[in-house]
C-alpha cells in the first residue's frame, strides 16, 4: 500500500505535474559570513532586501527632491510632484490626528519614514524579494526604537512620574513593568508574525504546485498577503507608535 | 523564491552555514537589528532632508503664496465696492446737480426776464414821454406858425378890408380886438 | 530515540500553541461585526469607526500572535534541543 503509494507519487513527481518540491523555500539564507565577537554571522536575505528598499526610497527621495528643487510654487505642479506632496500632507494629517496639533508636527518625519519603509518591505513580496520584516531582527528593531521613543518622550513630559506611574496600585507593579516590557515584544512580533505566516503561506504554495498552476493562482493571495495584510499592518505599527509615544504628552 | 533567484543568477554563493532560517534569538537577530535600526536612522535622515522637509517648505510657500493673493483680491474686491459705490453717490449727486443747475437757470431766465420786460417798460415809458415832448414841441410850434399865419391872414385880410379907410392905429386895434374875439381857445381846437 | 520524541513532541506543541488562534478569530470577527453594525447605524463615521476596529483588532490579535511566536520557536528555534 505505502509502496503503491509511494510509486504513485514518484511518477507525477516525474511528470513534473504534482511537485512536492524539495525545494520549499520560505527562510532566511545566508551568503557571506564574516565574523563578529568571535562568533560566525551572515549577510542574508533580509540584509539584500532592505538594501534593494532603501535604494528605491532613497532614488524616489532624490527624484522627488530634485523636482522639487526646481518646482516653482507660483506653477501648478505636475502629477510626480502632485503625489508626493499628496503623500506628505496625508502623513501629516495622519500624525497631528494622532498625536495632536501641540506635538505631532515633530513626528511626523520618523512616522513618514517608517511608514513608508515598512509600507515598501511588505509588498516587496510582490516584486520577488523575501520581505525584509519578516525577519525578526527587523521588527524588533522598529520596535525597539519604538520603545525608545516611548520612554525618551515619557521622562521628558512626565518626569519622575513617568517611573513611579509604575508603582500606581501597588499590587500590580509587576504587571505594569511587564506590561512595559511586551509593548516592543508584541509590536515586533505582530509585524513580524504577520509578513511571516504570508511569507510561509506564499513559499509553500510556489513550492507544492505545479508550476502551471502557480503562473495563475496566487495572485489573490499576493493581493492578500502583500497588498491588503502588509498595508493594514504597517498602517497598525504607525498607529500603535503614535498611539503609545502620545500616551506620554498626558502629564499628570 | 528570491533566494533561489539571486543564487542562480550566480551573483551570491548561499553560504553552507545557514539556509532555511525562519527565527532565531541569537547574536544574528540582534546584529541584524542593530543594523537596520541603523538603517532606520539614516533613511530617517535623509528622506527628511530629501523628501519630507522640501515638500513641506513647497507646500507652505504655495500656501502662502495663494493666501496673499487670496488677501489682495478681497482687498481689491473690496476697494473697487468702494470705488463703485463712490461713482454711485456720484452719479445720483450728477443728476441732483443737473436739477439744481437746471433750476438755478430757470430762476435767473425768470429773472432776467423780468429785468428786461422792466428794461423795456421803462425805454418805452421813456421813448413815449420824448415823443410826448417833441409832439408838445411840435405842437407849440404849429401853434406858433398858426398863431403867425392867421396873424398874417387877419392882417392882410383886414388890410384888404379896411386898407384905406383906417389908420394904422385903428388897424392895428382892430387886430388886437380881432384876436381876443377869437380867443386862444377858438383856434385851438 | 530522544532527539526523535523532543521533534515530535515540539511538533505536536507547536501545534497545540496554535490553538491561540481561536480567541483571535473570535475576538477580530466580534469587532468586524460591531464595526459593520456601527456602520450601519452611522454611515457617516464609516472612517473613523474603520480605523478604530483595525486597530482594536491589531491589538486583540497579540495573543494569537504569542501562540504563533511559541509555535514558530518550536519548529524552527527550539530550545529543547539543546538540552538533551
Amino acid at each position: 500500500m505505502y509502496q503503491g503509494m509511494a510509486a504513485v507519487s514518484g511518477s507525477f513527481a516525474k511528470m513534473g505535474m504534482l511537485r512536492a518540491s524539495q525545494d520549499v523555500d520560505f527562510g532566511i539564507t545566508g551568503y557571506q559570513e564574516y565574523t563578529l565577537f568571535g562568533q560566525k554571522l551572515y549577510f542574508t536575505t533580509t540584509h539584500i532586501s532592505i538594501i534593494i528598499v532603501m535604494l528605491a526610497l532613497i532614488i524616489f527621495a532624490v527624484i522627488a527632491n530634485r523636482k522639487i528643487k526646481k518646482a516653482d510654487p507660483n506653477k501648478v505642479p505636475g502629477t510626480f510632484l502632485n503625489i508626493v506632496e499628496y503623500m506628505v500632507q496625508a502623513i501629516d494629517d495622519l500624525t497631528l490626528t494622532n498625536m495632536g496639533t501641540k506635538h505631532g508636527a515633530k513626528f511626523s518625519n520618523y512616522i513618514g519614514t517608517i511608514f513608508i519603509f515598512i509600507l515598501l518591505s511588505n509588498i516587496s513580496g510582490l516584486f520577488g524579494l523575501r520581505p525584509p520584516t519578516a525577519d525578526y531582527g527587523t521588527t524588533l528593531a522598529l520596535a525597539l526604537i519604538t520603545f525608545v521613543m516611548i520612554h525618551y518622550n515619557g521622562f521628558k513630559y512626565q518626569k519622575a512620574s513617568h517611573v513611579t506611574n509604575l508603582f500606581k496600585p501597588l499590587l500590580l507593579t509587576p504587571i505594569n513593568i511587564i506590561g512595559e516590557i511586551a509593548t516592543p515584544i508584541s509590536m515586533s512580533l505582530r509585524l513580524f508574525g504577520n509578513i511571516l505566516s504570508g511569507t510561509v503561506m506564499m513559499g509553500l504554495i510556489y513550492g507544492l504546485l505545479p508550476k502551471i498552476i502557480t503562473l495563475v493562482w496566487p495572485g489573490f493571495l499576493h493581493a492578500y498577503f502583500d497588498v491588503f495584510s502588509g498595508a493594514i499592518q504597517t498602517y497598525v505599527f504607525c498607529m500603535l507608535t503614535m498611539v503609545f509615544i502620545s500616551n506620554t504628552f498626558e502629564e499628570d | 523564491m528570491s533566494s533561489i533567484i539571486l543564487a542562480s543568477s550566480g551573483v551570491l554563493e548561499a553560504s553552507e552555514g545557514m539556509a532555511g532560517r525562519i527565527f532565531g534569538l541569537d547574536l544574528q537577530m540582534i546584529v541584524d537589528a542593530g543594523i537596520l535600526a541603523l538603517a532606520v536612522l539614516a533613511l530617517f535622515t535623509l528622506l527628511s532632508y530629501l523628501l519630507f522637509n522640501p515638500a513641506r517648505e513647497l507646500m507652505r510657500k504655495r500656501q502662502e503664496k495663494i493666501q496673499s493673493e487670496m488677501d489682495s483680491a478681497t482687498t481689491q474686491k473690496a476697494e473697487a465696492e468702494a470705488f463703485k459705490a463712490e461713482y454711485d453717490s456720484k452719479l445720483k449727486g450728477v443728476n441732483k446737480e443737473a436739477e439744481e443747475i437746471l433750476s438755478q437757470t430757470r430762476k435767473k431766465a425768470l429773472k432776467k426776464e423780468t429785468e428786461i420786460v422792466e428794461e423795456a417798460k421803462v425805454e418805452a415809458t421813456r421813448i413815449i414821454d420824448r415823443a410826448n415832448k417833441e409832439a408838445e414841441l411840435e405842437k407849440s410850434k404849429m401853434k406858433d406858425e398858426v398863431k403867425q399865419e392867421m396873424i398874417s391872414v387877419a392882417s392882410i385880410m383886414a388890410g384888404k378890408i379896411i386898407s384905406t379907410s383906417i389908420n394904422e392905429t385903428e388897424q392895428s386895434k382892430l387886430i388886437e380886438d380881432t384876436l381876443k374875439e377869437m380867443g386862444d381857445d377858438t383856434w385851438q381846437s | 530515540m530522544e532527539r526523535a520524541i523532543v521533534l515530535a513532541a515540539s511538533a505536536i506543541g507547536a501545534g497545540i500553541a496554535m490553538i491561540a488562534g481561536i480567541g483571535p478569530g473570535i475576538g477580530q470577527g466580534y469587532a468586524a461585526g460591531q464595526g459593520a453594525a456601527a456602520v450601519g447605524r452611522n454611515p457617516g463615521a464609516k472612517g473613523n469607526i474603520v480605523s478604530t476596529m483595525l486597530l482594536g483588532q491589531a491589538v486583540a490579535e497579540t495573543t494569537g500572535l504569542y501562540g504563533f511566536a511559541v509555535a514558530i520557536i518550536l519548529l524552527y528555534a527550539n530550545p529543547l534541543l539543546g538540552k538533551l
